[in-house]
């Protein structure tokens, strides 16, 4: 829908004091619809009148020495959601106060419905009528209503620093950030995966952190050094979000509606505290050793919710403890020297190394844990717990490289190696270790030409990859027991996890640039990237990165100034997989007849995916006379994601290609600026702004479309506007 | 903060003084570069490098020898040599030969300068920073963005995507993830860590949880973007094909989900609305004892 809006009125104050420059700015906005996708950030997505005030004021304190002194306020988007404010105090070379209060909206369109009222415990409306879908919930299109999938940032920070001298200064800060809002949660009641249903949820955001910091520093032209502290507490004001089961005979009756509910778990409280220390030496002339070493540490205590919100369903075995008592330690240095050689003979060398080590060490207790499926079923026999594993990583490395600038076209080239080794604990591979090999040549061959190559492939070898490691892991020997052998295994024993699998990474990237006429600048790129998972058989196989973009700047005089640039993307990747349901057609690594599902490749499917992103954005500056200014812009994005599906074969797979994601924006903005008088500017502008978007996730997806999952309806994003703005801007 | 902005409104108020007391080598400059003819050279009394009684300033030591060198060649030779030390545009010195100009007061201030991104890229400082202008777009974060992408033209095409963080909007500037002027951390990120570099904003996400989802406790790029993306949020691929490229265990983690669940077919609950997460929200972890499989 295209609805054409208003920015009307602009009053602009612009007050000298002195020669500082001060202001004060008040707009009102208007649009007649709402703008979901154009309001994303701005919080002027809802239609109506909006009122947005700006201030920059500023002077000189009255006890500041020589005039250096200064007092500031700087504010934007008074009256919107979004915006910032500070207020100052500083004198340069001695201390800096400043009070900040900074607003951001975002905001999710799509017009989402739910029956469920409340905040962190949903309730159905009277008269729900429950069943066993969806489509049986008679009272549910009576009972729909819209809510807003909207996260208000609110912060407020007081940060201080002051110079004891040239050498020493001391920075304090203290920030309280607040998140509220509305957030969709996925909620499942279920007994097993073929007995259960869920519901989109409006869950509440409602976060508060705090951060408090602190740090000393000093510095000289050869040695430097700080020490910070960061301390952070963060509360959420909802330990979980609990909601009526809508549905009936799906899962145990004493679950159903009315009186079954479920609940899920929100965010918990934590402490954390971070020391960090950093800084560089130079010892002698062309040597230069920097570092940066952090500690930090996060505790988490939460008291736990119990297995079930339902106090129908038996629970005979209670929790193993009543709270987490985690603690997740890190720790990281990093070292680099720089060295440039004095000989005359090497002066265009430069020599650097570097080694990195970091670790995540999380403390908390492996304790088993009986847990209730989905709040739909009574707690389960004790062999069917599993273990709460600690996942743990370190990540040790270094790098060294060569700078040489080479005798011709004024060029340098840079070679690197980088070796990185990583041990990881509960997951499917122990070790990965990584070569890396760069190369980047610079060059300017003729005046006004610059030209960089860039080329690097990495290899990343992943120790063995334990397929079962998360079944024994995390199952108890009892369980482990009752199953054969062959079927000991969660995700198929072909599968390789992208972030652990072995990969080999090509790319190359070649950017031009020419301003060897005295009116044009030229640039241009090129870049390319593959992920190959060459070990990989299922899984994410390979991804591949194509990007191509040019600019062009053209002053054909000094008044005027134009600008195009355009930029592609590709982003193809392939992944592959076994459609195989379990049971004791599950073993997958049984290649006799009668051939289990887990082996049959007949039952192999793949995916290919292409994503194609085109940006285009034109504009033109032109100073036409001493008192008018114009300028204007465009600019559009296009996107488009397509599929392609595969199978082997089976009379049971339906390789049907979805249709394609598209979007597409369009922005047009115009403005002309008058100076009336030497103290008086008028100021008209014109913007168009255009999405839509074309989604089969959402497109005709009404909150019955699936039986077992109770969806929003939401819709993808279909907008267009026009905003007319006027603003007077008047200085005395 | 940005108090060289703010600093450098109110130090124009103090430009006559500060010319009329400029140092003896300043003056010898002026003499030459007056202000009738050449007014940009003297907007520098206006800025942060202007202030007389910041001990710290060129305006406090050397003046303009301070950075552009002695000078004595260039005033008996004026026409033929330049300074010493030169930022361009007419003459421009070599790029370490101008960094160490600036680095002589500003070492302190940037201590992972050598050897960093844009150092080894042989960028001058002049390149972002306007040292004789009060007005420094870079250090505006509404404007900052506009100056990186002169050369990360990549960055400018991404953050226009329709799943963003708000850099475009002049919400979010560059440097609130990134140092410029290089550090230790890839991508040349503040934070100890690029996870780290996320949690500082996505406070909620931190945990630690009862039930991790360790790619997710890793490294956030495991499924996400950092400046824009495609698929919403920043994800790097669309569910249920991003959560399939990591889980294919039996039933209907590994089923084949493809347009035959369209609401047009046998609608897929693990390809519409929020597909996996229509029953596995909690995908970085959860601190619910019965969550074992991030649904609670």
């Amino acid at each position: 829908m295209s609805r054409l809006g208003f920015l009307i009125v602009g009053i602009g104050i612009t007050s000298g004091a002195g020669a500082a420059e001060q202001s004060v700015t008040l707009d009102l906005t208007y649009h007649g619809e709402d703008a979901p996708h154009f309001g994303q950030y701005n919080d002027r997505g809802d239609d109506g009148a909006h009122l947005i005030g700006a201030l920059d004021l500023r002077g000189v304190l009255p006890w500041g020495v020589d005039n250096a002194g200064a007092w500031y306020v700087d504010a934007k988007n008074l009256g919107l959601g979004t915006y910032d404010a500070t207020l100052g105090f500083a004198q340069q070379g001695r201390y800096e106060l400043d009070l900040t209060l900074d607003g951001l909206r975002q905001f999710k369109g799509g017009d989402a419905r739910t029956p469920f009222t409340g905040e962190d415990s949903l309730i159905l409306p009277d008269g729900w009528i429950a069943g066993s879908t969806t489509a049986d919930m008679m009272a549910l299109p009576d009972s729909l209503r819209r809510f807003d999938q909207r996260k208000n940032r609110d912060i407020v920070r007081l940060d201080a620093m002051y110079l004891f001298g040239p050498r020493w200064h001391v920075e304090a800060g203290f920030k309280r950030e607040d998140k509220s809002g509305t957030q969709a949660l996925g909620g499942a009641m279920f007994v097993d995966a073929s007995r259960g249903s869920a519901a989109l949820l409006p869950a509440p955001i409602d976060y508060t952190t705090h951060d408090f910091t602190t740090a000393l520093r000093y510095g000289t032209q050869r040695f430097s050094t700080s020490v910070s502290y960061l301390y952070t507490r963060f509360e959420n004001g909802h330990r979980m979000l609990a909601w009526d089961n809508p549905y009936a005979g799906v899962v145990d009756p004493v679950a159903d509606y009315p009186g079954g509910r479920g609940a899920l778990s929100l965010a918990p409280d934590y402490d954390r505290q971070q020391l960090r220390i950093d800084g560089a030496l130079t010892p002698l002339a062309g040597l230069n050793v920097q570092w940066d070493g952090a500690w930090s540490s996060t505790q988490q205590d939460d008291r736990f919710l119990p297995y079930t919100i339902n106090e129908s369903l038996t629970v005979a075995v209670p929790l193993p403890r009543t709270s987490l008592d985690g603690e997740l330690i890190t720790r990281s240095t990093d070292v680099r020297v720089n060295y440039q050689p004095r000989m005359a003979a090497l002066r265009k060398l430069s020599l650097r190394g570097s080694y990195h080590y970091d670790e995540r060490d999380y403390d908390k207790s492996r304790d088993a844990y009986q847990y209730v499926r989905g709040d739909g079923a009574d707690q389960p026999e004790a062999a069917l717990s599993i273990y709460a594993n600690s996942y743990d990583r370190q990540r040790e490395g270094f790098d060294v490289g060569a700078d040489y600038r080479l005798p011709w076209w004024r060029s340098k080239l840079s070679l690197e190696y980088e070796y990185q080794d990583t041990e990881r604990r509960n997951v499917a591979v122990e070790q990965t270790q990584t070569d890396t090999y760069r190369a980047v040549l610079r060059a300017t061959p003729i005046t006004a030409v610059g030209a960089r190559l860039g080329w690097s492939f990495s290899d990343r070898r992943a120790s063995t990859y334990d397929w079962d490691q998360s079944y024994f892991s995390r199952r108890t020997a009892e369980f482990i027991n009752l199953v054969p052998d062959d079927q000991r295994f969660d995700n198929h024993p072909a599968l390789r996890q992208y972030n652990l699998a072995n990969a080999e990474i090509d790319a190359i990237e070649l950017n031009l640039s020419y301003a060897g006429l005295e009116a044009w600048y030229f640039a241009a790129d090129f870049e390319w990237r593959e992920l190959n998972y060459d070990r990989s058989a299922f899984g994410l196989i390979r991804t591949e990165t194509w990007r191509y973009g040019g600019d062009v700047q053209f002053t054909p005089v000094d008044h005027v100034t134009a600008f195009l640039y355009a930029s592609f993307t590709r982003y193809d990747s392939d992944a592959e997989g076994r459609s195989f349901a379990g049971g004791i057609e599950k073993p997958a690594n049984r290649v006799v007849p009668p051939l289990p599902q887990g082996s049959d490749p007949a039952r192999n499917w793949g995916v290919a995916t292409d994503d194609d992103v085109c940006v285009v954005g034109a504009g033109v500056t032109w100073h036409y006379s001493e008192r008018l200014d114009l300028e204007g812009s465009f600019t559009t994005v296009t996107t488009q994601s397509g599929n392609s599906f595969t199978s082997g074969g089976s009379p049971f797979l339906f390789p049907t290609s979805l249709p394609d994601v598209e979007t597409r924006m369009a922005e047009v903005k115009l403005s002309a600026n008058y100076s009336l008088r030497a103290n008086t500017r008028l100021a008209l502008s014109y913007q168009y702004f255009r999405y839509d978007e074309d989604d089969w996730a959402l497109d005709a997806v009404a909150p019955t479309t699936l039986p077992n999952v109770l969806t929003l309806g939401d819709r993808a994003d279909n907008e267009a506007i026009n905003v007319i703005g006027l603003s007077v801007h008047h200085g005395f | 903060m940005h108090t060289v902005r703010r600093i450098a409104a109110v130090a124009l108020t103090a430009l006559w003084f500060l010319a009329a007391h400029a140092a003896e080598d300043d003056r010898t400059c002026l003499r030459c570069h007056n202000i009738k003819n050449w007014p940009q050279v003297h907007e520098i009394f206006a800025t942060p490098h202007g202030v007389a009684s910041d001990a710290r300033t060129p305006q406090a030591s050397s003046g303009c020898a301070s950075c552009h060198g002695d000078g004595s060649e260039h005033r008996r030779k004026s026409k033929e040599l330049p300074p010493e030390i030169n930022f361009g545009p007419r003459y421009v010195s070599a790029p370490e030969v101008q960094s160490t100009a600036c680095l002589g007061c500003h070492a302190a201030a940037m201590p992972h300068w050598q050897g960093g991104t844009h150092a080894v890229e042989d960028l001058t400082c002049t390149a972002c920073h306007s040292i004789h202008t009060k007005d420094t777009p870079v250090l505006a974060r509404a404007s900052q963005a506009g100056i990186c992408y002169d050369c990360h033209r990549d960055v400018r095409a991404d953050v226009r995507l329709p799943s963003r963080h708000p850099i475009s909007e002049g919400e979010l500037a560059c440097t609130d993830c990134h140092n410029p002027h290089g550090t230790l951390k890839p991508a040349d990120l503040t934070a100890v860590s690029p996870t780290e570099a996320c949690l500082s904003c996505h406070q909620e996400l931190r945990g630690p949880f009862l039930f991790d989802h360790p790619p997710a406790s890793d490294d956030c790029s495991t499924c996400h973007l950092p400046h824009g993306s495609v698929h919403e949020p920043l994800l790097i691929a669309r569910g249920p094909q991003l959560c399939q490229d990591c889980h294919l265990a039996a039933f209907h983690p590994s089923d084949l989900n493809a347009g035959s669940g369209l609401p047009s077919g046998m609608p897929n609950p693990s390809l519409l609305g929020r597909n996996c997460m229509n029953c596995h929200p909690k995908v970085h972890g959860t601190n619910h004892p019965s969550g074992a499989r991030l649904t609670r």
